[in-house]
């Protein structure tokens, strides 16, 4: 499995980017719901596991927006989001589930 | 002493999509080109297209430049019609290169067409930058 | 006299309504800095009026090192006056890419929809090399 932490590392430092804090981050998925914001101001949240978010789930923040494509679990790359960070899944899910972020504090 | 003309040059455009260079001399009276405005037969023909423009040999607008960042419509007063360069651009005689790419957007009647640039030149000194 | 401003010209396509578009441009090594920005469309819509939003635009600088600019971009029905840069000053690190995303936001009506083009501008000026090699010779 892919070093994700090692990787953030990295490109955090080609960044210029000194964290003041690294720490896990979660959103819970409630049944029914399909709309969730996150703010991540002066924030970066590192979306580990993209193929937890069904396919067609739309991500949009102020630096990245994505759409969850169908090939999800064959990608190894992970992305940052910041600002205010908003999910829209494209069915009302069922059953909870957790979304796991890596936080960067800046 | 004059101090001010208006050049203009025109460049044919035979057919949708057409990619036409075009050269020419400033006039050499004048020391520099302070602006620069373009006259399209229609708004239509105006969508997509692009100038490139070299004076002197410097590069002032690649072949992508769209002609709308750098035109205005007919409401627009004459005075503001032009837009200006905030560099100084040498004339006096220089040579003029360009090329002007249709948009492919215009319907076939709208060929040929003729697009009119015309280049404001001047003998005043250049202001100062703010 | 040689002149420092050069105008770099990003183009996203944009295919389908609600569509995603990254972004990633590498800018010439010999800009050095980042004067003005202007984003519009260029061409593929053909609206019958003014639309205030027809997308939304992030643009990072430097190789990710800095998000610098987030805008609304409209469509704008007629030729109206020429249009004018947003003043910024943004240092750029030689050869570095410009990224970002560019994101329909569905404002269109579907049925006027057509996939279109966006140019981002961006003026810069290019280190101009105006030192002289002092002769050698005594």
């Amino acid at each position: 499995m892919y070093d994700y932490l090692n990787h953030i590392q990295r490109q955090l430092e080609q960044r210029n980017i000194k964290p003041k804090l690294q720490q896990f981050r979660y959103l819970l998925i409630q049944p029914g719901e399909i709309y969730y914001e996150l703010k991540a101001y002066n924030e970066l949240l590192f979306l580990i596991k993209p193929d937890q978010l069904p396919i067609g789930t739309r991500i949009v923040s102020e630096s990245r927006a994505r759409v969850i494509p169908s090939d999800v679990t064959q990608i190894e790359g992970i992305e940052d989001y910041s600002g205010l960070v908003s999910i829209k899944l494209p069915v009302a899910p069922t059953e909870q589930k957790t979304i796991e972020f890596i936080q960067i504090t800046l | 002493m004059k101090n001010h003309k208006f050049q203009q040059i025109r460049v044919q455009v035979k057919a949708s999509g057409d990619s036409v260079r075009f050269s020419a001399d400033t006039d050499k009276q004048f020391a520099r080109v302070r602006g620069i405005h373009i006259s399209m037969p229609s708004e239509q023909t105006l969508v997509g297209t692009t100038l490139g423009l070299k004076i002197n040999g410097q590069e002032v607008f690649d072949d992508a430049h769209e002609m709308r960042m750098i035109t205005c419509g007919n409401q627009v007063a004459p005075n503001n019609k032009f837009f200006l360069f905030e560099e100084f651009i040498e004339a006096g005689g220089s040579a003029i290169e360009g090329r002007v790419t249709d948009g492919g957007t215009s319907p076939a009647g709208a060929f040929p067409y003729d697009a009119k640039i015309y280049l404001w030149l001047v003998n005043d000194e250049p202001k100062p930058k703010e | 006299m040689t002149t420092k401003i050069r105008y770099s010209i990003i183009r996203v396509e944009v295919g389908s309504v609600g569509e995603i578009v990254e972004i990633s441009h590498k800018l010439p090594a010999h800009l050095k800095v980042c004067t003005g920005f202007i984003a519009r469309h260029t061409k593929g819509l053909e609206l019958p009026i003014d639309q205030p939003e027809i997308g939304l635009l992030a643009l990072e600088f430097n190789s990710r090192k800095q998000l610098l600019i987030n805008d609304v971009i409209g469509y704008q029905a007629s030729v109206q006056e020429i249009p004018d840069y947003q003043k910024v000053n943004i240092p750029l690190e030689s050869g570095q890419l410009v990224t970002g995303y560019f994101m329909d936001t569905e404002q269109v009506d579907a049925a006027l929809f057509q996939p279109y083009l966006i140019s981002i501008y961006l003026r810069c000026e290019m280190e101009v090399n105006t030192k002289v090699e002092k002769c050698t010779t005594t």
